[in-house]
């Protein structure tokens, strides 16, 4: 019940709505038209019908037909120019016997014309020429015969008679009018001339002079205040049936409009008063209007263009005559569309009553529609075409859109030629083949047609010009997605994951793009995986380690105390040693597990400064020494004396060359050559290290790896993670670090960018003196020292500086034989000849003393390398 | 000596260890297990030294390090199965006199304590006393005038090239110097390799001087470049 209700009320807002906003447009614009055809003069003449252009005309024509009966010729107006412009009413015709036309455009003879005229006692005339009366329709003048004597008695006698408008011409012999209204004389002349907003076309203007024949004629005429139907039958005449009083006609006219405009105010108040109302129930409207255009939305966009087509269809041929017609009617009439002419027109076209408003509502109602839905337009026919579009492959789309949108043009131009070659044929040219054609076939409405073809064609344009715009439009969007898209893959590319592609939903490439995003979430969420799986990895070695360390601490506190204890039989003795020896090996795995696996995650801290390669490795040597000389291998070094920077982490280094040179001395075949070269290749630093393998090395091993190690028994005692630290620390450094190996021979190979600046030795020395914390004289003359040597490095090579060294040493040393082989290796070949010797003897003691301290481990080993 | 030293650390095995070695020393040796027994023991007794470990159940060693700290000044050493060096800085900027890390080496341990005892004990706080004529860093202690190197308070027998680096390197605490410098000053002639010969004899310093000279604490390698003494 209660949605019955608010259903009615609905129904009864709308209603309201409509027809007051119908009435009051429809008034208005009734309104507005008659005010602007009447010129306003309408208002001005009630109640008196005589202050109308009609009734003026009316009295004009009049006296102009009377001087012409009376004078038999026609009436020559000269104008102010002294040129004889000939009264247009006579069309010409001088030599057809003062003929006149009468009110209705049939010719008459004057005496045929004042009978017709005579009935009309509206209009009262008397005509005297050489002061004797020669026509007259007033009856008391009928009876006079002989001079006429015109006086201001007359305009008296006349009003009383309720002819309040008299008119006088030529009564005082001077050819100018006289009015006398309502007792009072009016001034007709204004100025003088006879301009267009002259309302009397009378002669006594100074440029609208009267002729020399009408000199000694003088009319005179009466208005009644009230006219009456006077009616003659003039059946017997030619061509017309009735004469009809034209004052009388023109009351008529004067009361009709001013009835219809009191009717059009009162609808106008009618509808003002139910909009008003509608502002009670603009809540329902609201709804109304809501519920119309959601049902709007639901009409096709196609069928909304086809009303309007229709509807423009029965504009141009239809609509009772209104419209294009009207439009057509009044160029053709006047040359020109005159303000009232539009208004007429959209009235016609609006609310005209042979089309109930139905343009308007359409209008109305497509104004609804685009101001709530917005573009949101069902366009199932577009969808359709859209959908079998997107079905064809990329290529092929795009090309296919060209070709419409090109297509599209090629039919617009000509298209739209023709519909204003149309237009122009119909108003602008004079004389078009449309224009002939109109003439010829007047029954024919050709212009019309060739209007409606103009606007059919006009619009086919339109329609092909808009489907290559959106053809088009379709592919620019296309090319800036996939504009998009490839800025994506390049982002991707550079490794940037995080970039995100938004193409918006409807775009064509939508789906691509999703799909190049999951790619991008697969490979971040695997690259976050590994980077998960890396950080656990160096949380559970990190963990592992330190629950190893603790054990470790009291096994090694413990075997330290067993060791202390006095009384344990040699073999016992020979046990712990054994517990200590791999206490202190386990010791070392396990940190070595732990450095390795931050190093992997990255997670390894790093202090790279600028440093001498070639130093770092001597420094190394000089270190590692005592192990190098126990195990009897010959170093072979070459090393340029020049300073080879490079930019790394000191400490990281020396572990790489340690676990190298450590590596090396441990799997060496036993009395065999190591080989160190360092030189710069093609800006970098390129550290050898050559050493003969004592077992035989299977070459698809990856050394680097972790616990890998030559040996697949993993009986010889390393951990396996030598190799791979190095390789590790290495590559944290900036640099590579390559095994190679040949048959026997195995090669490691580490890389590292050289640091190119001009003066090395004087940044080294920069460097130094940064360094030092509180630089004194002393140091000042350190620093020059350590120039003047690293100024002189080969003089010092070649002059034999070196013996002195060699001698120096040996001095103040106590291992200086071994010292001295292992710089000799530096050398000539021959030197290393002989340091080879010195080397093997040196193997000798090493092996002496290994087997003196009675350890297994070293047995081992040397079991091992045999 | 009665030297009394605290020993703390949650692995009870491990305390046993260290203190049978210390007892070994001579060492009354107090124990415990978490950081407020040890808390507890110190105000109780005449406490000389503590070893303190990190990971501890109720209070961890940094904890009981922050209070110790608090009341006392005497030596502490931490150990710890961290190796990580942020832990040694936090370690010793809390007031840490010495890090050992697990797992140590007995001796050196050991060693590292009667050097901190020595120091408390013997020389007290050095760091607050500067005699005029003496160069100290650390457990280092340089007498200028005749030229005799003390470690932990004993005088240290170096020979004449060991004396001229060891003279180079304390007056320049800190500084880096090449080898070709410590070559040319010390032995006053230029070197052809002068690596080898200077590490040699920086080797034989280390034996002297420092607890553990696989890692050496003071003469270092600055690798790639030269050596220095470790400022303290």
């Amino acid at each position: 019940m209660a949605t019955r209700w608010k259903k009615c009320k609905d129904l009864l807002a709308f209603v309201t709505f409509a027809v007051g906003l119908t009435l009051l447009l429809g008034s208005l614009l009734r309104i507005g038209g008659m005010l602007l055809a009447s010129n306003g003069e309408m208002l001005r003449a009630q109640p008196d019908y005589q202050l109308t252009r009609g009734f003026q005309q009316c009295v004009a024509d009049r006296l102009q037909l009377l001087l012409r009966a009376v004078t038999k010729n026609t009436i020559r107006l000269h104008s102010a120019q002294g040129n004889t412009t000939e009264d247009d009413t006579l069309d010409g015709q001088e030599d057809a016997d003062w003929l006149v036309i009468n009110d209705y455009g049939a010719r008459r003879t004057p005496e045929q014309y004042i009978e017709e005229i005579s009935g009309d006692q509206n209009l009262l005339f008397a005509v005297t020429h050489t002061h004797y009366l020669r026509y007259t329709n007033i009856e008391s003048l009928e009876s006079r015969i002989g001079r006429v004597w015109w006086n201001d008695r007359m305009g008296k006698e006349m009003a009383e008679k309720g002819y309040n408008f008299c008119l006088w011409f030529n009564r005082a012999g001077d050819g100018r009018i006289e009015v006398v209204k309502d007792g009072e004389t009016v001034e007709v002349y204004g100025d003088g001339v006879d301009n267009e907003d002259g309302q009397w076309y009378l002669p006594g203007y100074r440029d609208l002079l009267t002729q020399e024949d009408a000199k000694n004629v003088v009319v005179f005429l009466a208005a009644a205040k009230e006219p009456v139907n006077y009616t003659t039958d003039l059946r017997n005449q030619d061509n017309a049936s009735a004469y009809y009083s034209r004052l009388y006609a023109q009351q008529r006219e004067v009361e009709a409009f001013h009835l219809e405009m009191y009717q059009r105010l009162l609808l106008v108040a009618a509808a003002v008063g139910l909009l008003y109302s509608c502002i009670f129930l603009r809540a329902r409207l609201a709804a109304v209007h809501r519920a119309l255009a959601a049902r709007l939305r639901r009409v096709p966009m196609g069928c909304k263009l086809a009303v309007w087509i229709l509807l423009l269809v029965w504009f141009l041929f239809g609509a009772g005559g209104g419209g294009l017609q009207t439009l057509l009617a009044s160029l053709r009439d006047t040359g020109k569309l005159s303000k009232h002419v539009w208004v007429d027109c959209l009235q016609a076209l609006l609310l005209d009553r042979s089309c109930y408003g139905l343009p308007f509502w359409a209008l109305y109602l497509t104004v609804l529609d685009l101001a709530v839905n917005k573009g949101a337009q069902r366009t199932p026919l577009l969808d359709t075409l859209r959908t079998k579009e997107l079905a064809l492959p990329l290529a092929q789309r795009m090309v296919r859109r060209y070709r419409v949108a090109w297509t599209a043009a090629f039919l617009a131009l000509p298209a739209l030629g023709l519909g204003v070659g149309a237009f122009k044929a119909v108003f602008a040219d004079s004389d078009s083949f449309v224009q002939r054609l109109a003439e010829a076939r007047p029954g024919l409405p050709v212009a019309a047609m060739t209007t409606a073809g103009g606007c059919l064609l006009l619009l086919a344009g339109g329609l092909c010009i808009g489907a290559g715009w959106r053809q088009s439009r379709d592919n620019h969007r296309l090319a800036r997605q996939l504009e998009a898209l490839c800025r994506q893959i390049d982002a991707v590319h550079d490794g940037d994951l995080g970039a995100s592609c938004s193409l918006p939903q409807d775009a064509e490439l939508h789906a691509a793009a999703e799909k190049l995003s999951d790619i991008q979430a697969g490979l971040r969420r695997a690259l976050e995986e590994q980077v998960q799986s890396e950080r656990m990895k160096v949380e559970l070695v990190t963990n592992v380690s330190h629950d190893i360390k603790t054990p470790l601490t009291a096994i090694i506190s413990y075997i330290e105390l067993l060791k202390q204890e006095p009384d344990l039989s040699p073999a016992v003795q020979d046990f712990v040693q054994v517990l200590e020896e791999r206490a202190r090996r386990l010791k070392q795995i396990v940190q070595d597990v732990f450095e390795i696996s931050k190093a992997a995650a990255g997670q390894l801290p790093m202090r790279p400064e600028r440093l001498d390669l070639g130093k770092l490795l001597r420094q190394t040597l000089a270190e590692m020494e005592e192990s190098i000389d126990a195990s009897g291998l010959a170093m072979k070094l070459t090393l340029p004396q020049q300073a080879v920077p490079v930019f790394a982490d000191g400490q990281r280094l020396y572990r790489v060359f340690q676990n190298l040179l450590q590596n090396a001395l441990q799997y060496s075949l036993a009395g065999s050559r190591v080989h160190l070269v360092l030189q710069t290749v093609e800006g970098e630093a390129v550290v050898q290290l050559k050493n003969t393998s004592a077992q035989p090395l299977e070459e698809p091993v990856d050394f680097t790896a972790r616990f890998v190690r030559g040996d697949p028994s993993r009986t010889d005692g390393g951990s396996g993670l030598g190799l791979s630290i190095a390789q590790s620390f290495t590559e944290a450094c900036g640099g590579r670090l390559q095994v190679t190996v040949d048959a026997d021979l195995f090669c490691v190979t580490v890389r590292l960018p050289l640091l190119t600046e001009p003066e090395d030795a004087q940044a080294t020395q920069e460097t130094l003196e940064t360094g030092s914390e509180t630089p004194d004289t002393q140091n000042a003359q350190a620093a020059q020292n350590a120039q003047d040597i690293s100024d002189t490095p080969d003089t010092s090579n070649e002059k034999g500086l070196t013996p002195a060294a060699r001698t120096a040493a040996p001095a103040e040393t106590a291992e200086s034989a071994k010292t001295t082989a292992t710089i000799e290796t530096t050398k000539t070949t021959d030197n290393a000849e002989t340091a080879e010797t010195s080397g093997t003897t040196v193997n000798a003691e090493a092996t002496e003393t290994t087997e003196n301290a009675g350890s297994t481990e070293n047995r081992e080993a040397q079991t091992a390398h045999g | 000596m009665n030297e009394c030293v605290l020993v703390v650390d949650d692995d009870r095995q491990i305390v046993r260890a260290i203190r049978l070695l210390l007892q070994k020393e001579g060492m009354q040796v107090l124990t415990a297990y978490d950081g407020l027994q040890a808390l507890q023991l110190l105000t109780d007794n005449p406490v000389q030294l503590v070893v303190l470990d990190v990971m501890m159940p109720k209070m961890d060693g940094l904890s009981a390090l922050m209070h110790i700290r608090q009341r006392k000044n005497l030596p502490v050493i931490v150990l710890s199965a961290k190796t990580e060096e942020t832990d040694k800085v936090l370690g010793l900027s809390m007031g840490a006199d010495d890090y050992v890390a697990k797992p140590f080496n007995p001796q050196e341990l050991v060693a590292r304590i009667k050097s901190q005892l020595r120091r408390y004990t013997q020389l007290g706080d050095i760091n607050a006393t500067h005699v005029a004529g003496e160069i100290v860093n650390g457990r280092l202690r340089y007498r200028l005038q005749d030229r005799t190197l003390l470690v932990d308070g004993e005088p240290v027998h170096l020979t004449a090239i060991e004396s001229g680096i060891i003279d180079l390197l304390m007056r320049n605490c800190g500084r880096i110097f090449p080898a070709e410098e410590i070559y040319g000053r010390v032995w006053e002639e230029p070197s052809f390799s002068p690596d080898n010969t200077v590490m040699v004899h920086i080797r034989h310093i280390r034996e002297k001087i420092e607890l553990d000279p696989g890692e050496p604490e003071y003469l270092k390698v600055v690798w790639g470049i030269g050596y220095k003494m470790e400022k303290m």
